[in-house]
Formats: structure tokens, sequence, C-alpha cells
């Protein structure tokens, strides 16, 4: 009697609380008559073994489905995943730069504040990354359970469907490498403007230590940094577009167009950041001055003029890039 | 080869249990009369898939259950329901078609590997 006991309760006990007295009684009259009225402990145990591992009885008598996320939704769910573990990264990256620029100090060393910024890089995306798999993970299986097939196959399908396909064509394909060293791009240029200050300019070698000291910065930093909220939509906007090109897979008018838009908007961004009138250290400007020999009266315009051939090029290549964009629908 | 064929053999079955067990509840039975009346025409199903299948009929609404208590010890017995009836004879002309069309099919396969 008592192995009966055990192996019943072996069975409910994986089972909901409101089944569970119904699924005993009729456990247990069943065994009963499996075996003679007069049974022995032989007879109990061949019954049981008939009736098998108490874990995958439990198991058939449970109706709730024993997987996290099933076929209907997997697919979404790597999806989705892929997706936000990305954002989730370049986000990542922004966070730690803005992080480890508020917390710098001028008096660590380039190297010991290098290896704080990686430790803390490190540990943002450790978390966001966890936070990112826990919350998509999580929101799919509610999904999962709550959101019934019939109300997914809402509309049958038929071949009119195909008409919103984007059919993949080789040549005007956007490719992951693409969509990524795009996201890369911004996460570098983003992270040198936060920490232009302490990263561009001018590096001297101390003679009796032998470190690198950064003596005199590049950029103006007051100047430099009134354009944070046009630099914040700038990064938004970047991302925004390369998740759309990842999204869509290749290039369409709309993109094209998108794309030039951007440059348009960075090549404005560039103009009027280069004719801010302050916005270059006069110091960096006379210590490279000093270096290259050049008379001071001579300097202003040797520099302007190395200022506008980078901005330039720049215009150069967004044009470039823009045209590129729609020989590419072409295709 | 052997695994394969238990696999597919067990596959190929899994759909005729449940119109086996609603073939024999016409009048009430319990679990374990049920599968003796099974074993007595030769389908062979495992225990442990045939009182959870009971439940599930049961929820589907094509089975209604009692509880005999009159007798020494109580038992849970099962029978089809209307629509439980409804289902079954529908399901029941749906294998007597498959069956008849695959027999020829195979019947036919027969044919041309001896031709």
């Amino acid at each position: 009697m008592e192995r009966i006991d055990l192996y019943i309760q072996e069975v409910t006990r994986r089972l909901p609380e409101k089944s569970r007295k119904d699924i005993e009684m009729e456990l247990r009259s069943t065994i009963l008559d499996m075996m003679p009225d007069d049974y022995t402990e032989t007879d109990v145990n061949l019954s049981l073994t008939q009736l098998g591992d108490p874990a995958k009885l439990a198991n058939q008598y449970r109706e709730r489905p024993n997987y996290l996320i099933g076929p209907k939704f997997f697919d979404s769910y790597i999806t989705i995943l892929k997706m936000s573990v990305t954002i989730t990264l370049i986000i990542g990256v922004i966070v730690a730069v803005i992080d480890h620029s508020i917390a710098y100090s001028d008096d660590i060393p380039l190297l010991e504040s290098a290896i704080s910024f990686v430790g803390g890089l490190v540990g943002i995306l450790i978390q966001a990354l966890m936070n990112a798999f826990c919350w998509v993970t999580i929101i799919f299986i509610i999904l999962d359970r709550v959101v019934d097939d019939a109300s997914l196959k809402m509309k049958k399908w038929t071949p009119e469907d195909l008409k919103y396909i984007v059919p993949i064509e080789p040549k005007k394909q956007i490719s992951k490498a693409e969509v990524f060293f795009g996201l890369f791009w911004t996460a570098i240029w983003a992270t040198l403007y936060f920490k232009a200050s302490d990263i561009i300019g001018v590096y001297e070698k101390s003679e009796t230590t032998n470190k690198l000291t950064f003596i005199e910065p590049l950029f103006n930093q007051d100047v430099l940094f009134s354009f944070w909220p046009v630099v914040v939509a700038l990064i938004a906007f970047e991302i925004g577009l390369n998740l759309y090109k990842w999204m869509v897979g290749k290039w369409t008018n709309k993109i094209a167009i998108i794309n030039t838009i951007h440059h348009i908007a960075l090549i404005i961004f560039t103009l009027i950041f280069f004719t801010q009138p302050n916005i270059f250290n006069v110091a960096f400007i006379e210590y490279i001055g000093d270096l290259f020999n050049v008379q001071k009266e001579n300097l202003p315009n040797i520099w302007d003029k190395c200022v506008w051939g980078i901005v330039l090029i720049s215009i150069i290549t967004s044009v470039l890039d823009s045209i590129e964009g729609f020989r590419k629908v072409r295709k | 080869m052997s695994e394969l064929l238990n696999s597919l053999t067990t596959e190929l079955r899994r759909g005729t249990l449940t119109l086996a067990v609603l073939s024999q509840l016409k009048k009430p039975q319990y679990g374990y009369s049920l599968v003796q009346r099974l074993e007595e025409s030769g389908i062979v199903i495992e225990q442990s898939t045939l009182y959870p299948l009971l439940r599930r009929l049961e929820k589907q609404e094509l089975l209604s259950s009692i509880w005999d208590t009159t007798e020494s010890r109580p038992r849970k017995y099962y029978i089809l329901s209307d629509y439980g009836t409804e289902v079954f004879e529908a399901l029941k002309e749906e294998w007597i078609k498959t069956s008849s069309e695959l027999h020829s099919l195979l019947k036919g396969a027969e044919q041309d590997g001896t031709d």
C-alpha cells in the first residue's frame, strides 16, 4: 500500500492543485483494478511497472506546454532577440562613454583611464545584455501562453500577400556587415565626440618618466559640448537608419532618400561646427605652428586651409555615398 | 533502422488511438476495463497514455464522466457525450475512407512491383 501512495504522490505533486484530488482517486482505483484483491508486493511492483515513470505519467496529464517558447513564436523571438541585443550593445557603448566622461578627472593618466573605461564598458554591457535577454524572453514566454492560434491566423494566406515581400536581389542587398560597420562607425565618432577633450589633442613624452601626457586638446570644450543635443539627434538618426536598412535588407528609393537626408544633415552640421569662431583651442594651433616652424602671421591662414580641406573631403565623401545609394537602387 | 521504424509505427498509431478509445465508450467504462477491452481486440496502449488521454477527451467535451461510489472501491466511468458520438461517427467515416484509399494505394504499389 505504501508504495502505491508514494507512486501517486510522485505523480500528483507535479500536477496543478485543482486536478490533483481527482487524478489521485482515479489512479488509486486503477492500480487496485489491475491487481487481484489479495495482492502481494510483487503484484504492486508489476502494476506500477506497467504505469511507468511517474514523471512521464504526470507529463502526459499536464495540459500546459513543457516548452517556454513554442514554434509559432520561435522565429520572431530569435529575430527580436538579435535586434535587441544589437541595439543594447550600441546604447551600452554610448552610455559607458557618457558615464566615463562624467566621471573622468584630469589627474588620472590615460592608460589607467582607458582601463577603467573598458572595465566599466564590460560591466555595463554584461548587465544590459542580461536585461535585454531576460525581458525579451519573458515577454515571449507570456505571449506564447496568452496568444492562441486562432488569433494568429486571422487572415488566410493567399499568393496576393507576396506583393508585400521584398525580393532579394544580390546587387541591391544590404549586408549585415554594412549595417554593423555603420553602427560601429556611429559608436566610434560618438565616443570621439564625447571624449574629444581627453583624447584628441597633443601628447608629449615626458623626458623623466617616459610617459605620454596629454597637453592641449584640439577643441575648445565649451563650444564643442554646446552641440550635444544636435549630436545626440544625429546619433539617434544614424542608429535608426542602420536598423531600418537591416530590417528592409536591400536598397530602396526610400532608404536612398533617407540616406541622402542623413548626409545633408551631416554636411550642414559639419559646416556650422567648423565655422564656430572659438571651436579650436588657440593653444593647440600655436603648438602645431611651432612644431612645423610656421610664422605666426601665416598660421591662421594655413590652419584654415587645412580645416577646409578636411571639411571638403568629408562633403565629397557624403555626396558620393548619397549617389551610390541611388545607384544601388537602379541596379 | 528498427529504432526509426519504432518511432514511425508509434506515430502511425497515435492518431488511431482516439478513434479506438471513442469506439469502446458507447457504454460506460472505467479506466482498467477499457484497457482490457482494447487488449482483447489486440490494441496495445500504454496505460500511461490512456488515462491522460481520457481526461483530455473529457475536457474537449467528447466524453462525460461519473464517479461510481456504490461498489467497494470508487471508479470513474467514462461515456461518449452527444457531441462525442457525433465526432466519433464523423471520425469513423474518415477512417474508413482513408484506409480504403490507402489500401488501394498500397495494392497498386504492390502490383507495380510485380510487373
